[in-house]
């Protein structure tokens, strides 16, 4: 028997999805979202949650459209006393 | 080999990078990010080789990690390139001859509150003859 998921629970993978706390460096402050994401979703759309985050505003970081398409998503595992987090910080490649 | 040093905010050397590092490119990284934070307060900037000979000029990717990792930071950081026969500052600014602002390619010694004496190591370190 099927039984259909509710929206919410597509967008976060339904309960038994392991979830992290999102995390985004901009303006010298690292930026807690009050919403968790799932800790393994793709990066696209972390970003993408990230974006819509900063737009709406998150502690130490004035509410605007950013553009993070170019940042990275690094996956931090619970420690020392820390939940999973997921970070979306700039890229530090240079080169060619 | 490309390499980065990355400086406080008088020019003073804080941490030197090469991991993974070609002749070319320096790839993204953990431990190079989490040394600029943690140094954010005193954070300068960092300068990368182009490990030759001629005209030191940012690429495009330097300036896409230039633009995120100012945009990161909140403040303005300086970004020297560093060829082993040349070498420029690059940072945001307004222009001085026309309206708007942008990232600008400046001689090495524009910025007077920056002393840069890692230079000849960061050429050596990058293959240079010195």
């Amino acid at each position: 028997m099927a039984e259909a998921l509710n929206a919410a629970d597509q967008v976060l993978g339904g309960d038994d999805e392991q979830m992290a706390v999102l995390i985004v460096a901009l303006e010298g402050e690292l930026g807690e979202s009050p919403d968790l994401v799932p800790y393994n979703a793709p990066e696209g759309d972390i970003i993408r949650w990230a974006e819509e985050a900063v737009s709406a505003g998150l502690p130490g970081i004035d509410a605007q459209d950013v553009d993070l398409s170019a940042f990275k998503v690094r996956r931090l595992p619970a420690k020392n006393g820390l939940p999973d987090r997921v970070m979306v910080r700039p890229k530090t490649e240079v080169g060619y | 080999m490309e390499i980065i040093v990355v400086f406080d905010t008088t020019g003073k050397a804080i941490y030197w990078h090469d991991k993974d590092a070609s002749s070319g490119y320096v790839p993204d990284s953990d431990d190079l990010f989490d040394v600029m934070w943690e140094n954010k307060d005193r954070l300068g900037g960092f300068a990368h080789t182009h490990p030759w000979d001629g005209e030191a000029r940012p690429s495009s990717i330097d300036l896409t990690t230039y633009r995120d990792l100012d945009k990161a930071f909140g403040k303005r950081l300086v970004w020297p390139v560093i060829s082993f026969t040349d070498a420029v500052l690059v940072f945001w600014t307004k222009f001085p001859d026309e309206p708007g602002e942008g990232y600008v390619i400046a001689d090495f010694d524009y910025l007077e509150e920056f002393e840069f004496d890692w230079v000849d190591e960061l050429r050596r370190r990058s293959g240079a003859q010195i």
